[in-house]
């Protein structure tokens, strides 16, 4: 099949998938696997007086008991932060750097959340070992909990970490302080919120797992996560052994979302674990433990404001978070916060001054991670909603106070104070074909028909700009082979999104040859040479352009063989569809022919490249959410979502469509259905699928989705980026709706998630009944 | 999970035996309480009793004003009863929203009514109509039969055999889910009986319970007015993440409405 | 041990299990058949979901011993060699999937929807699949999927 750049080409991960014959990590076994199980911590915050494993030790069918002691005899280093590698370091405004708070693998003397790891124990069967962690002596000596950020700073708050004074991680700020108090002093009107982009748990449908095999020095994890080559990496420091000792295999995922791209500790402790017994260690989460215990995201108590002028012009933009950042600093997450929500707090809009401050603190909850659409959609909820307020206030149309403001396609590139040049984007343009999409105009007649109903009907909108991610390199390889196939490597970790397809499809389309040529390998560091990840929606712009620049490598290497064959010079060669031809004659050799040359000289037709893109590029959209809410019980029904997109240039639309459905429901369960609720003692209260909503199929309409393509002009595919729009978007259109259904009843804000009750209470006096 | 011995009883006095003899002997017939229960580890039966197949404990039939459902039916035999969908519609709309339909196509009445969660669906129907729960040993009156949270007037080796439920003049059923487990949030069924008008009232509190103030204002005036400005206490309502007392208390009222003037339509 | 034996994607098969051994891993454990998955501990995300004689069922709730004597399908069990069901087809081409661990359970109640309804509505659909969870595709897909099959279905 041939096929080109924006077809909708049915994916190939989907004959295994469907037929049962998926490889997830639960799926592998291993001859003589033993099975783990983790004894966690009970308490929000305690120090461990007493910890004794031995009746563990002697239980049925038990082969190791693992604790920190055994950790520290090993040499076995603490889960790295990040926040001082050079790579990936951010300075507090002070210039100070930020704290590096251990975070091992099983707790040393101290635990910080419910859930935190305390011993690992392994035996024969998974039964034995859950029976015999049972038979671990703790003795804990609680202390009290800090569960949010308020608290952590306050004086005499206890300290969780002592390499963090205050519970303080970071202090980071963006703008231009003094302008934007100018401004606001000026200002004909100033609209403030107060906002809490609450704390998320990602579930991912597949839990947690891990398992190692060891041979000789040779340790091999396999793991679930969003790219083997960080994992490796991550390993080997951990355990104090080389990369080359260290092999990672990843399978299919079940979800990622990017709580998977966390090094969780269970990876360490099966690879120890695998080397003491010297056979393969299994474990195998469950539910409960990945809600304790998996890392979780947003949790920010937000302050804002908007200083306006008569025209309802913006004139300056002034917001501090309070992040609540959980027990422990991931790898990353510091970096990853700071450089999605700073750089994109204008969103699409233009503010002559503005000023971002962001706090961080530890707190006895899991640690926060990076989740799609993470920094970009509390920026989002922040401005969207204060320019819903502020319309209001000012008694402006809410479509044209955002019109008056958005930045004009003109004025690209543009520089939005805030850190980022925006290369591209007909915001005014994507937001006019959103509200066609969406039928703006036609809304008034299908309120009336939900008013005789009994039903209140609101809408909303947002526009939105992204970053999508800047962090390192990306890795391709293409290789042709003689027996008539090309073999592609790339170093993404894809969870779900068909890196599998889409390469193949960029690589086919690149060299005009047949689709079913290609074969994609993915998720192996003793295949793959090297790679980051799939992270902050880049895998089809780093990895996707390193394979378009593979090929364009293997083209001029194979320029020079075929040159070789046909004795001509390779500049008078030109390659189409799969044939090196010297130009103007009819001689020509084919692709595969040239690679059975190489071969035969004992090469290889092949281009790698450890393609490195700094530049960031800039997605952006506009959602439109319509909402009919039962004003007897606050229950709210999303009928109706529209989005257009610009992620730049379209490389399949089926799963562009895909990704985009799927930003959108975890944005819906972020506006209306997720709450993580710890109670005052740092117990999880939302945890399990009982009690923690993540939303179902009727809990959403169809959605509307649109594409408006402004390539971009900075990669060789022309893309944007695409995964996390749908998540940064929908909430603050969800609740713009719920609240213009509820303004008759004055309300000004709703928090989230948009909960029956709370929905019922934000009617306050006026409510029915 | 941890280790018991499994046991298909023949017959339910071979069961009652079996469970007599075992140290902790448990039933399992839909096993959609009792497995998830034991997957936790908070259960720990020595024996599971599997009543499940057992033919004195199946079927549905109506007769004389009456449906009687086997207590090892299951919800979604009950929900699918052309039998039970004629006499007694409200009772069949109710165990068709039951979880989930994997949940229906395998548990069964008897479980529900001997776990009584207090957000279970049946036990409203059960109170509502005034239905009696009949066992190995007994009927029991539903007014006698629920004791609140986890609590039935259920004794040691007694096993739900069938549930009988009079035909109603007038009945509905209505739900406010909980939007994470689909459980009643609050669930009230309203019925007009030979008897009287009976409102039970579902998940508001910690077992079901009967709500006199409507049944009064329902007796003089069986409309959706008639309850529509009944204040429920919110004292004793169950306050979770999910719903505050308040908010339960509130949506009692509505859903006695609802449920009124869906029996009326 | 007590030995249990039942018909598994037609193939009669046996075996000694220990009373506390779930169907789902009787299947993922003795049989190999490890596309059925486990998704949560609280019987609701639905990825464990099978057919039991004529009926889905969530496989993480049903111990091995209960299913003497019966028909057991499960997702390896649709295809008929290269074809696939028209509910597995209906799935690929409507890019019903993305990361696939939900998809054999979601598969499997589709099934018996369409069994039950042979023209299930939209709504319909979304209500049936209350008892099965997906991160990934925002069901969009899947509904659509299971609306094509469905009219195939009908042929």
């Amino acid at each position: 099949m041939n096929v080109a750049i924006g077809q909708p080409i049915r994916r190939v991960e989907d004959d295994r998938l469907l037929r049962g014959q998926g490889r997830f990590l639960e799926d592998v076994r291993l001859a003589h696997e033993a099975q783990a199980v983790v004894l966690r911590s009970p308490h929000a915050h305690a120090h461990i007086r007493l910890l004794d494993p031995s009746a563990a030790r002697a239980a049925p069918g038990v082969l190791a008991v693992l604790t920190h002691a055994d950790l520290a005899a090993e040499g076995v280093k603490s889960l790295p932060p990040m926040t001082r590698d050079p790579r990936y370091e951010i300075k507090n405004s002070d210039g100070s750097r930020m704290p590096e708070p251990e975070h091992w693998p099983l707790a040393k003397d101290k635990v910080r959340h419910v859930g935190d790891p305390v011993a690992f124990v392994v035996a024969e069967t998974r039964a034995q070992a859950l029976d015999a962690a049972a038979l671990i002596a703790v003795d804990y000596d609680p202390l009290p909990a800090v569960i949010d950020a308020a608290s952590a700073r306050a004086p005499g708050a206890p300290v969780l970490h002592d390499g963090a004074p205050g519970n303080r991680v970071l202090e980071w700020s963006v703008g231009d302080r003094k302008a934007t108090d100018d401004a606001f002093a000026k200002a004909h009107r100033v609209t403030r919120l107060k906002l809490h982009n609450n704390r998320l748990i990602c579930a991912y449908l597949e839990p947690r797992a891990a398992m190692a095999s060891v041979t000789g020095d040779a340790i091999t994890l396999y793991a679930s996560g969003q790219g083997a080559h960080r994992f490796r990496e991550t390993l080997s420091f951990c355990l104090g052994v080389a990369q080359d000792d260290v092999r990672v295999v990843m399978g299919d995922v079940g979800g990622g979302f990017g709580p998977r791209g966390f090094f969780q500790p269970e990876n360490v402790l099966v690879a120890l674990a695998a080397r003491r017994l010297g056979r393969p260690v299994r474990w195998i989460g469950d539910r409960a433990e990945s809600f304790t215990t998996d890392v979780q995201a947003r949790d920010h108590a937000i302050e804002c404001a908007v200083a306006l002028d008569a025209n309802g012009r913006f004139l300056a933009l002034d917001v501090s978070s309070d992040w609540n950042m959980g027990a422990y600093v991931p790898a990353r997450a510091v970096f990853a916060q700071i450089a999605h929500m700073g750089p994109v707090m204008p969103g699409a809009y233009r503010f002559p001054a503005l000023h971002f401050t962001l706090r961080g603190y530890l707190t006895n909850m899991a640690p926060i991670y990076a989740l799609r659409g993470i920094g970009r959609a509390e920026a989002s909820h922040i401005l969207e909603r204060l320019i819903e307020e502020a319309a209001h206030e000012m008694k402006l149309d809410r479509v044209e106070i955002r019109r008056r403001n958005l930045v004009p396609a003109s004025a690209m590139p543009y520089d939005n104070k805030a850190g980022s040049t925006y290369d591209s984007g007909e915001f005014e343009a994507i937001m006019d074909k959103a509200l066609d999409l969406a039928d703006w105009r036609g809304f008034g007649a299908r309120k009336a028909q939900s008013r005789a109903r009994g039903l209140l009907r609101g809408i909303g909108l947002c526009n939105f700009v992204e970053n999508a991610g800047g962090a390192p390199s990306e890795f391709a390889e293409v290789k042709a082979d003689p027996a008539r196939r090309l073999d592609l490597y790339v170093g993404s970790g894809p969870s779900g999104q068909g890196h599998e397809t889409v390469y193949a499809q960029v690589l086919a389309a690149e060299l005009g040859l047949p689709f079913e040529d290609v074969r994609t390998h993915i998720g192996d560091t003793a295949i793959v040479k090297a790679g980051y990840g799939s992270a902050a929606s880049r895998s089809m712009r780093k990895a996707g352009s390193a394979v378009v620049l593979g090929a364009r490598i293997m083209i001029e290497k194979g320029k020079i063989l075929a040159g070789d064959m046909m004795e001509a010079t390779p500049a008078d060669i030109e390659y189409q569809a799969g044939w090196f031809r010297v130009a103007g004659t009819d001689k020509s050799v084919h692709l595969y022919d040239v690679a059975a040359h190489a071969r035969a000289k004992g090469e290889e037709l092949s281009g790698a490249i450890d393609h490195k893109q700094p530049e960031e590029t800039f997605p952006n959209g506009c959602q439109v959410a319509e909402v009919e809410i039962d004003p007897e019980t606050g229950k709210v029904d999303l009928v109706r979502h529209s989005f257009v997109n610009d992620v730049g240039r379209v490389i399949n639309p089926l799963l562009l469509d895909g990704q985009l459905h799927g930003g959108v429901a975890q944005g819906i369960g972020q506006a209306m259905t997720e709450r993580t609720v710890y109670d005052a003692d740092g117990q999880l209260l939302s945890g399990s699928f009982m009690d923690y909503c993540i939303p179902r199929a009727d809990d959403m309409p169809f959605f509307a989705t649109a594409f408006h393509e402004v390539p971009c002009a900075g990669n060789p595919l022309g893309v944007k980026g695409a995964g996390e729009g749908g998540t940064t978007g929908a909430p603050p259109a969800i609740l713009n709706a719920i609240i213009d259904a509820l303004r008759d009843f004055g309300a000004t804000d709703i928090d989230m998630p948009a909960a029956p009750e709370t929905v019922w209470r934000a009617m306050g006096a006026r409510r029915p009944g | 999970m941890y280790a018991f011995n499994y046991h298909r009883a023949k017959s339910v006095d071979e069961a009652v035996k079996l469970q007599k003899s075992a140290s902790e002997g448990s039933f399992l017939a839909g096993g959609h309480t009792l497995i998830p229960t034991m997957k936790q580890r908070l259960a720990k039966p020595s024996d599971v009793i599997d009543i499940s197949g057992l033919k004195e404990l199946q079927g549905i039939s109506v007769a004389g004003g009456t449906v009687t459902i086997g207590a090892a039916t299951r919800h979604g035999d009950v929900a699918n009863s052309p039998e039970v969908k004629k006499a007694i519609p409200a009772l069949a709309d109710l165990a068709g929203h039951i979880g989930d339909p994997q949940v229906r196509n395998r548990g069964t009445i008897g479980g529900s009514l001997a776990n009584n969660d207090p957000a279970a669906d049946y036990p409203a129907a059960v109170l509502g109509l005034g239905a009696t729960v009949h066992t190995n040993k007994r009927a029991i009156e539903a007014d006698k039969y629920f004791k609140g949270l986890f609590e039935t007037a259920l004794e040691q080796g007694e096993v739900i055999t069938k549930v009988t439920f009079p035909v109603a003049e007038k009945a509905a059923y209505m739900k406010f889910p909980n939007p994470a487990s689909r459980y009643a949030l609050v669930g009230v069924f309203v019925a007009k009986t030979k008897g009287g008008v009976r409102v039970a009232v579902t998940g508001a509190g910690p077992g079901v319970f009967r709500s006199a103030d409507m049944e009064k204002a329902l007796g003089a005036s069986f409309e959706a007015d008639a309850v529509a400005s009944i204040k429920v206490s919110s004292k004793n309502l169950n306050s979770d993440i999910h719903a505050s007392a308040d908010y339960r208390a509130h949506l009692v009222t509505v859903m006695a409405k609802r449920a009124v003037a869906k029996a009326n339509s | 041990m007590p030995t249990v034996a039942m018909m598994v994607n037609g193939k009669k098969v046996s075996a000694d299990v220990e009373p506390r051994t779930l169907l789902v891993h009787y299947l993922r454990e003795n049989l190999g058949l490890t596309g059925t998955h486990v998704g949560c501990d609280t019987s609701q995300c639905g990825a464990c979901v099978v057919d039991i004689d004529g009926a889905s069922v969530k496989s993480c709730t049903q111990l091995a011993v209960q299913c003497e004597g019966a028909h057991v399908t499960t997702i390896e069990g649709l295809a008929q060699g290269e074809t696939l069901h028209p509910m597995q087809e209906a799935f690929r081409e409507n890019h019903a999937l993305q990361c696939g661990f939900c998809t054999p359970g979601m598969v499997m109640s589709a099934i018996d929807l369409v069994k039950r309804n042979k023209s299930p509505s939209e709504r319909e659909i979304r209500e049936w699949l209350e008892g099965n969870l997906c991160r990934c595709t925002g069901y969009h897909n899947i509904v659509k999927a299971i609306a094509a099959a469905a009219q195939t279905m009908r042929g």
